[in-house]
């Protein structure tokens, strides 16, 4: 009989979430997803859990080390270390003088 | 319309507010509150609260990446009538709490408005008048939207909706514009230095016993 070696927290998918904190506009919240997961479906959560409502999720841009992680991406991809802090906020409206 | 003397006058004497205080303040202290839980990942990006003086704070924007560390700008969040008004954002000095003309200010806010590929196109976010009075020119600030060439760009068209205008999204912009593509500092001479780490000089005559 072939035994199985399972790991202890495979069957909760344990060793893939990611514990995070996004601050939105500002406010940190921390926020735990698995990181097969789009980058997405981060900022969707991070907007749900922040109660910011009124924009489209495309209005939003999530940020990691400067860096702008780009929606269609998986998590897992930036390499982002349990606990970093993330950075979502709005883009602004057109502004300056041309 | 009511007038009131702020309680923070270092740069004011008197301000209109026409919203009930009571409404103006419980804004305010949410807002600054919400600054504060989050204190410390602001500090680390050299974001620092010099001073919370009710209808103002004031925030010191710094670089970090740099060596010394300079403080590049600083400016005073003014809630008058928030949040029927945008707030005001007025550039101080980080020392004195004094406003600034453009000549004293170090940063222009540059944002890319082309596409990724296409030609490069910025655009200068900081803009004055003959007064020489910078304002940060973006939506969601008083200014922008009492500016005569954005009368069509109604505040009410932007608040509330998602954050915009609030203190936290003003700050993320000041950061995102001002301070994230900072890279060095620029000495300019017959050769031009780009360097992320300068020397401080010290007059070996003025070094105190």
């Amino acid at each position: 009989m072939q035994a199985f070696n399972k790991k202890p927290n495979d069957s909760h998918g344990g060793e893939n979430l990611l514990s995070v904190i996004v601050v939105v506009n500002g406010t940190p919240y921390t926020i735990t997803i698995n990181q097969n997961e789009k980058v997405s479906s981060l900022i969707r959560e991070a907007l749900k859990v922040s109660s910011s409502t009124g924009r489209k999720d495309e209005d939003w841009r999530l940020k990691f080390n400067g860096q702008v992680l780009q929606p269609g991406e998986k998590i897992r991809d930036y390499n982002i270390p349990s606990g970093a802090e993330l950075f979502l906020s709005l883009d602004a409206g057109q502004g300056g003088c041309l | 319309m009511k007038t009131v003397y702020s309680e923070s006058d270092s740069s004011r004497t008197v301000s209109n507010q026409w919203v009930d205080p009571v409404v103006t303040r419980a804004k305010y202290d949410e807002e600054l509150a919400a600054f504060l839980a989050a204190d410390s990942i602001h500090r680390k990006r050299g974001i620092i609260l010099l001073e919370a003086s009710f209808p103002d704070v004031y925030i010191a924007f710094c670089a970090p990446k740099l060596s010394p560390p300079p403080i590049a700008f600083a400016v005073r969040f003014n809630f008058d009538n928030y949040d029927v008004d945008p707030l005001s954002i007025q550039f101080v000095d980080a020392f004195t709490l004094k406003p600034v003309l453009v000549t004293h200010m170090k940063v222009g806010f540059t944002r890319r408005i082309s596409e990724e590929g296409a030609d490069l196109t910025l655009q200068q976010l900081l803009v004055w008048q003959n007064d020489l009075v910078p304002f940060f020119c973006m939506p969601g600030v008083r200014e922008y939207h009492r500016h005569v060439a954005h009368t069509g760009d109604s505040w009410w068209l932007h608040r509330k909706k998602g954050g915009e205008g609030t203190m936290g999204f003003l700050i993320e912009k000041l950061h995102t514009y001002g301070i994230e593509a900072m890279s060095g500092y620029l000495i300019k001479s017959n050769l031009d230095i780009n360097t992320p780490n300068v020397i401080l000089h010290f007059n070996e005559q003025s070094i105190p016993l």
